[in-house]
């Protein structure tokens, strides 16, 4: 009996500052800012449901009945987390490119401004498990790395300042 | 034990195993937040966590039994029913999970009745009066061994152990194990007796003293009278090349049989070298004295017989020679008629049963082996020094080959792992050690073990209080006292490049194997992967290479014989003689190298005097006949090929040679003409009588392609030319990365500058353009 081959993306979820909010003054300060700004969590409407229903409906819209037909039937959840946006989806080998196409084409799912990446593709679950455990551990370091210079960046450049100017209350409670 | 899990709910466990958890959030919270960095490390931490778990849950939900858990390599087909296989720490385990037992109860093990457990009930008995004897330090005698009913055997036995009993002062041998020295002096060596339960195994072939080692892990062979291990059980060719490449391979090779010859007469003794080495003016000091050692051809009634190791040493009067077992008849009485001509006393002492050897190649050689020789100390601190810059050293590119060290080391099963040669603050460097070894005064051989080595007696007595593996671990404690009780004398010798050989007595081959088994470093090989080391480095390997040899000649016949019973034995739809080579099967047999067909055709081309272009001309038609009918009357190629059919009937007065080819040897007469082109045929007996030279290449494809064994060489890419010559070893070569080859060709392409020479399989059409190098 020949193997039916499945593909799992691993994907998350960004959510790109808005101009108008406060947000995206907040985005430009610091790498690890802009990286916590990206990867909030999701809101709890967003799930299992929700999700798959966006993909259908993505893949109706851009690749038509042919494509609902070939790779909308096939895809499913089969994990996601709304703490840290991320999940793996479940689609048949031979349309897995309709799926991220159909992915990268979401703009919203229930009014939330989303953008949803596909990170890496793999033929078996474990895979996409480990790739993504390396991938989080690199951007805890990445994050945790980045404070830590940040302020000592933020305490040298301060003494530099304290001549120049008065003394300014130093806002460390920035994260 | 709890009934089995129902179908479906081994199912259910294997689905559950799979969801990963998620870290549930905050149902108060519904929108997107943006977290702070100890949250987001957190839900990051916990997201990581639930993956590593679902994998552990899958992984432990479907492997059910404990043997699909091992490495590859340690997993057996029938671990499944047989708990013997599974390695002992698991085993109980596997009981456990073996046991079908509806109530909790095992059930009931069958054992045989009637004449079975007679049988059965007899043999154990025989075997307990066998080990009872071997407590008493006894061997047991002819008389028991004899082949006979088991009655008489237990009858025998228990003769001999009251026998024994009344006089226990002078008991047969020193030790438990039943090691004793087995040297014939002047005459042959007895069959080793082996252990009383395997004797009537080891009747028709001797073990090797790892035979048991072996058997476990290795298909064995049956050859030169010996059980060799040809291979491992497992498929092992590509790994067995990195082994080669990287770390170290070990072969038992006690089968080498071992000769100890002693000349009284240093004069004589001088002279004897001289006609068996191939020096023929003046001898290598180091080679007399016994600092290196001689491997190379041995030369008897002035031909070239094969390559032996030859280790001398005068101060000792005595020369050991290692030589393969098919040659060791012929050698022998070769050996012994020379040395009837002298006059000084002489004796050869048959010490095939009394001396092992164990072969070691890669570069970790010595550096794994140093691992477990712990050596006595020395007086002489040039021996340690010399050893432990080899052992710290994996490059030994530089070493002169024969460089020889002798000491004495400690048992090595009192160390329960190996451990490294510690370095010390007098180490030098291998290049100083080099130019130390090449110094002729340097000397690395300790003179009171090279003496045990060789003596008989005294390998005897290294065997005193020779301890089992149970007595060892049961008075491990007196580990000080202990270690100094044997000394075993040994030999390390450099064969070839990265190729050493360790001389040992026999019966203390397995303990050192069982603990050089025991290094990381070290992996096992055959004789199939002896060739397949050769073969990678363009060497050639007797005596598949070697057809010009007696050994490779009837090699090749017999590969031949069984090549063609079992094309014989296909259907007639299965068998396609449209193929080149089995089209005129009656003139070159497609089934082996035909040595004596291309003989015969180059001789015949030569005796009819006429070019290539001459005879392919001329068409076939009817032959004609000179003379009285007798000979064929040569105009075309195709008469030569029907003459070559008959040459072996033609009557000659003198015996024809067996062999019908010959290595070049560039002082014989009719080589040099061979070469020049200028030699002459003048009929038909010529033909019979004389062989032809031929060369040892080492052959590269340009293109791609393959080789295999028995592929024939031609000089142009028509069909109708003749082979040239003939490939002895051919199949993809790892080191190089495509397909090589050794082969022989005829001595006259000596003459043309780098040629291009044309391959073709047996059987097949495509001919593969090729470049040569002759092997020296």
């Amino acid at each position: 009996m020949v193997r039916l081959k499945q593909r799992y993306i691993l994907f998350d979820i960004l959510y790109p500052p808005s101009v108008e909010s406060s947000e995206s003054a907040e985005f430009s300060v610091s790498e690890s800012s802009a990286l916590l700004t990206l990867h909030q969590t999701s809101p709890a409407s967003i799930n299992h449901r929700t999700l798959v229903h966006a993909i259908r409906k993505s893949i109706q819209e851009h690749y038509g009945d042919f494509g609902a037909g070939s790779a909308g039937l096939s895809v499913s959840i089969k994990y996601f987390s709304n703490k840290t946006s991320t999940g793996i989806i479940r689609c048949g080998r031979s349309t897995f490119h309709t799926v991220i196409g159909a992915l990268s084409l979401i703009d919203s799912i229930e009014g939330n401004q989303l953008i949803i990446r596909c990170i890496h593709v793999s033929g078996t679950i474990k895979k996409c498990e480990e790739y993504s455990i390396r991938r989080s551990r690199d951007l805890m370091r990445l994050i945790s790395k980045d404070t830590t210079r940040k302020k000592e960046e933020y305490v040298n450049s301060l003494d530099l300042q304290a001549d120049e100017f008065e003394t300014v209350e130093p806002d460390l409670d920035m994260d | 034990m709890p009934p089995k899990p129902s179908i479906n709910a081994k199912k259910a466990k294997l689905y559950n195993s799979r969801t990963i958890r998620t870290e549930l959030s905050d149902p108060s919270f519904t929108d997107k937040e943006k977290l702070s960095i100890p949250d987001f490390l957190k839900t990051r931490e916990f997201e990581i966590r639930s993956f590593e778990q679902s994998q552990l849950n899958t992984k432990y939900a479907s492997s059910s039994r404990v043997f699909q858990s091992l490495p590859r390599t340690l997993r057996r087909r029938t671990a499944s029913h047989n708990v013997k296989r599974i390695p002992k720490r698991l085993r109980s385990r596997a009981i456990r999970e073996m046991q079908n037992s509806v109530n909790g109860q095992p059930e009931k093990r069958k054992h045989q009745r009637g004449r079975q457990l007679y049988r059965l009930q007899v043999m154990k008995k025989l075997l307990k009066l066998g080990s009872r004897l071997k407590l008493m330090r006894g061997v047991p005698n002819e008389q028991v061994l004899k082949d006979q009913t088991i009655r008489n055997r237990i009858k025998e036995l228990n003769t001999q152990i009251k026998s024994l009993e009344k006089d226990r002062s002078s008991p047969e041998i020193n030790n438990d194990l039943g090691s004793y020295d087995n040297t014939g002096v002047d005459e042959f060596a007895p069959r080793p007796k082996g252990n009383l339960k395997y004797h009537k195994r080891q009747k028709n072939f001797v073990w090797l003293p790892t035979h048991v080692w072996h058997a476990k892990r290795f298909h064995m062979t049956k050859q030169y009278g010996y059980q060799i291990p040809l291979a491992p059980t497992q498929k092992c060719f590509k790994a067995m090349n990195r082994h080669n490449k990287h770390d170290a391979v070990i072969f038992d090779t006690s089968f080498h049989d071992k000769l100890i010859i002693e000349i009284a007469d240093n004069a004589d003794f001088i002279q004897f070298l001289l006609e068996i080495t191939k020096y023929k003016k003046k001898l290598p000091t180091e080679i007399v004295d016994g600092t290196k050692s001689y491997s190379d051809w041995i030369f008897l009634e002035n031909e070239k017989v094969a390559k032996v190791l030859i280790y001398a040493n005068i101060s000792l009067k005595k020369i050991l020679v290692s030589v393969l077992p098919s040659l060791f008849m012929d050698i022998y009485f070769k050996i012994k008629a020379k040395l009837a001509n002298y006059k000084s006393n002489t004796t050869i002492n048959d010490c095939r049963y009394s001396l092992g050897s164990i072969d070691i190649c890669g570069p970790q050689a010595l550096p794994a082996i140093s691992k477990i020789l712990h050596l006595y100390k020395l007086e002489n601190s040039d021996i340690q020094r010399t050893w432990r810059t080899l052992a710290h050293n994996t490059d030994s590119g530089l070493v002169p080959i024969g460089t020889t060290l002798s000491f004495s080391v400690k048992d090595p099963r009192f160390w329960k792992r190996p451990s490294r040669l510690p370095p010390s603050a007098s180490d030098i460097s291998l290049n100083e050690l080099v130019i130390a070894l090449n110094n002729e005064t340097s000397s690395n051989i300790d003179s009171d073990s090279i003496a045990n080595l060789l003596s008989s007696r005294s390998r005897n007595e290294s065997y005193d209080g020779q301890m089992s593996i149970k007595s060892i671990s049961k008075e491990f404690n007196k580990f000080y006292e202990l270690i100094n009780r044997s000394r075993i004398p040994l030999l390390i010798t450099k064969l070839a490049e990265g190729s050493w050989s360790l001389i040992l007595p026999w019966y203390w081959v397995l303990p050192i194997w069982i603990s050089a088994t025991k290094v990381r470093q070290i992996k096992v090989g055959g004789l199939k992967q002896r060739h397949q080391f050769n073969f990678e480095n363009e060497i050639p390997t007797f005596p598949y290479d070697f057809p010009f040899l007696r050994d490779g000649w009837l090699h090749n016949n017999a590969v031949g014989t069984l090549t063609e019973a079992k094309f014989a034995k296909l259907k007639q739809s299965h068998v396609d003689i449209s193929r080149p080579d089995f089209q005129n099967s009656s003139i070159i047999s497609p089934f082996k190298c035909d040595w004596t067909a291309i003989r015969n055709i180059i001789f015949l081309k030569k005796l009819s005097g006429k070019t290539d272009l001459e005879l392919a001309q001329l068409d076939p038609g009817f032959a004609t006949h000179v003379g009285n009918f007798s000979t064929r009357e040569l105009k075309s190629l195709h008469d030569i090929e029907q003459s070559s059919k008959s040459i072996s009937k033609i009557y000659t007065e003198e015996k024809a040679p067996e062999i019908s080819i010959v290595i070049y040897c560039k002082n014989n007469e009719f080589h040099k003409q061979f070469v020049d082109g200028a030699y002459e045929i003048k009929s038909l007996v010529d033909v019979k009588m004389k062989q032809l030279p031929v060369i040892q290449i080492a052959i590269r494809l340009q293109n791609k392609g393959s080789i295999s064994d028995g592929a024939r060489i031609f000089l142009s890419d028509s069909f109708n030319t003749n082979p040239e010559g003939f490939v002895t070893s051919g199949a993809y070569n790892l080191n190089e990365g495509q397909p090589t080859a050794i082969g022989l060709i005829r001595a006259d392409v000596k003459k043309l500058s780098n040629p291009t020479i044309y391959i073709r399989n047996i059987g097949k059409t495509t001919f593969y353009p090729a470049k040569f190098v002759e092997i020296k």
